[in-house]
């Protein structure tokens, strides 16, 4: 895993036909970036659903080889986000919690160019 | 701000009125639900604001359709008198807008961008969501003239009667698709408030 940290476009989507033109959007987004900050520990600074402060969490690997962003511990947590790639500094995931999932769909973290 | 930004506060909910033939008046606070694909039960309203046809005295012609932002209504005007009502929620205190215009675009599950107000609170909030079920402007759009308003659908069906938004007029899904269907581009829209004494 590189390193995360830095302002990142964000858009989401719900339909697979729509994950080409909100890539797209979310390099626009830059004019609002969210920023993914360092945290104290080695991990990085994201905001879980309903918090207006970013917490610390962890990139972890599952014995399949599936990825996850989420606290300190067991992976697939409902905490947890599946990360369903990164390529290229793009970073793309989706909620394990399926009722956050629901809401938000597939989440797409494209870096800004200034980060 | 900048237009899309405004545009998008159309959806902002902040709190409600209640209805203008409802007896009592109190504000409740609802937050916004985006990605929450309401139940075909939510979607079944009150029976006075499910659509209906109506007397409707009007010099306007048929096809055209008519806000009353006072009532929570709008007109799909038939002639001979008669219109088809539907119950709608309008734009919040302060918000409120008359005019006329036609229907400059229309759009096919709308993609929403929420205000930056909201980011702010919501930091997590993604700055574009692609249109689709439980997007915040439901299934269809209609743009009026060039303005930032639009009528437009929602995943939150227990809005409609209510003053909650920036100016847009939201129905149910069911209710602007099948409005949609019935109305082309051009179609003259006319927004009323009752006047205040």
């Amino acid at each position: 895993m590189a390193a995360l940290p830095g302002d990142y476009g964000l858009a989401s989507y719900h339909r697979e036909e729509d994950g080409e033109r909100t890539l797209a959007q979310a390099m626009i987004a830059c004019s609002n970036p969210y920023n993914i900050g360092a945290g104290a520990n080695g991990g990085i600074l994201m905001h879980a659903i309903g918090q207006s402060q970013p917490s610390e969490i962890f990139w972890k690997v599952d014995k399949q080889g599936r990825s996850y962003l989420g606290p300190k511990g067991p992976t697939g947590v409902p905490q947890d986000r599946l990360v369903i790639s990164y390529d290229e500094g793009v970073l793309v995931t989706e909620w394990i919690d399926p009722q956050v999932r629901s809401v938000y769909g597939t989440m797409v973290y494209v870096p800004c160019e200034n980060s | 701000m900048t237009k899309a930004t405004l545009a998008a506060a159309c959806i902002l909910i902040l709190s409600f009125a209640i209805p203008s033939y409802g007896a009592q008046r109190k504000e409740l606070d609802v937050p916004e639900q985006p990605g929450y694909v309401p139940t075909a039960e939510e979607e079944m309203l009150p029976a006075e604001l499910r659509p209906q046809p109506v007397f409707f005295r009007t010099q306007e012609p048929p096809g055209t359709i008519i806000i009353h932002t006072a009532e929570r209504f709008l007109y799909h005007v038939q002639g001979n008198d008669r219109a088809i009502r539907y119950g709608v929620g309008v734009g919040r205190i302060g918000f409120e807008w008359q005019g006329i215009h036609k229907i400059s675009r229309k759009q096919e599950w709308p993609d929403w961008r929420p205000p930056p107000e909201m980011i702010e609170r919501q930091p997590y909030l993604p700055r574009f969501m692609a249109g689709g079920p439980g997007n915040p402007l439901g299934a269809r759009a209609l743009y009026l003239g060039e303005t930032i308003y639009r009528i437009h659908g929602t995943n939150q069906p227990k809005t409609i009667g209510y003053a909650m938004s920036s100016g847009c007029f939201r129905m149910i899904n069911p209710d602007v698709i099948s409005l949609y269907e019935k109305v082309p581009v051009g179609t003259r829209v006319i927004v009323r408030q009752t006047p205040k004494l």
